[in-house]
């Protein structure tokens, strides 16, 4: 993909780690962007996005009392969310097949494995702004479509865990 | 494709446009810098991954002082691997997130099974101590490999009672 500048963009990052916000930050740095506010809590961050209406949003999932899935579902169902449909990026050292499937079910635009790989970062970021997914609303989930790629005759099984942190997130 | 249950919803690309063309650092000047950013909070991190450790350290004779083990003594001890995993790796210590994400697991796969076998958990902080005190960064060498597998094969047992 094409190097274009991301310096424009705002971003939240919500981690309880404060640790995990400087490295963040430094990742986010590297890509130009400055623009960037942290919260340490999910009610926080709720409020951060009513106030700041911050481009994307990154998080991260355990967290107390409400984890980042919490977070997740305020924003994309809450009656009062500022923004329903702001890209989300979850970051999570949970990997395992169900915890990436509840993750993408939550509503999440992205999922990122911990350790974060700078490299990872900077696609997820690109793919959300060169390759948007429409959301989907449905009896049971809102949130971007869960299918990369908008095949209506697939019929297959479910990606692996590795093959949807990768691609799906 | 949309259905009477289901809509689909095209939100505008507001991001695109924000962004524009300009050009910006290509990913091999980003991974450089970020990685020279990261290089120079090493000392910092240091500094944390003692912290990590004495809260975990702390936590565990806590839970070992206690009959039964002191549960929220456990989840510290849980929640605490859970960000040495996530962050050793970045900082040049691939055995701490290793170990972290085996000690975390443990836990979570069965907190009260682990709050029972404590003698395990210790096995684990004890390696942490280990890599830190030794300053081990990178994979270690034969003896670190064994003592993992080691401390893998008695989780998957003791897991599975």
């Amino acid at each position: 993909m094409a190097s274009i500048s991301l310096e424009a963009l705002s971003i939240l990052v919500v981690d309880d780690n404060k640790h995990m916000h400087m490295v963040v930050k430094a990742i986010l740095n590297s890509m130009r962007i400055k623009n960037i506010r942290f919260s340490d809590n999910a009610a926080d961050a709720f409020m951060e996005l009513r106030n700041w209406h911050p481009d994307i949003v990154i998080t991260d999932w355990a967290m107390e009392p409400l984890d980042g899935l919490d977070f997740v579902r305020l924003v994309r169902k809450g009656a009062d969310s500022p923004n329903p449909y702001v890209p989300i990026i979850l970051l999570t050292g949970h990997t395992e097949m169900h915890r990436v499937l509840e993750a993408r079910d939550s509503g999440v635009n992205e999922v990122l494995a911990k350790p974060i790989s700078i490299k990872s970062l900077y696609s997820r970021m690109l793919s959300i702004i060169e390759q948007p997914r429409p959301f989907v609303k449905s009896k049971s989930y809102f949130g971007p479509c869960r299918r990369r790629s908008d095949d209506p005759t697939y019929k297959g099984p479910e990606r692996r865990a590795d093959a949807l942190l990768d691609s799906f997130g | 494709m949309s259905d009477k249950n289901t809509q689909i919803i095209k939100v505008p690309n507001l991001l695109r446009a924000k962004v524009g063309n300009r050009p910006g650092p290509d990913l091999d000047q980003i991974v450089e810098q970020a990685e020279a950013a990261i290089e120079d909070m090493q000392d910092q991190y240091e500094g944390w991954i003692r912290d990590y450790l004495e809260t975990i350290n702390t936590a565990l004779s806590e839970a070992q002082a206690s009959v039964p083990p002191n549960l929220d003594a456990i989840a510290r001890i849980r929640k605490t691997s859970h960000e040495m995993k996530g962050q050793g790796l970045t900082f040049g210590y691939p055995l701490l997130t290793q170990v972290g994400h085996m000690l975390h697991g443990f836990i979570e796969r069965d907190e009260a099974n682990a709050a029972r076998n404590l003698d395990l958990i210790a096995a684990h902080v004890d390696f942490m101590n280990l890599v830190v005190q030794k300053e081990i960064h990178g994979d270690g060498g034969p003896e670190e490999e064994q003592l993992l597998g080691a401390l893998e094969e008695a989780a998957r047992k003791l897991s599975k009672k």
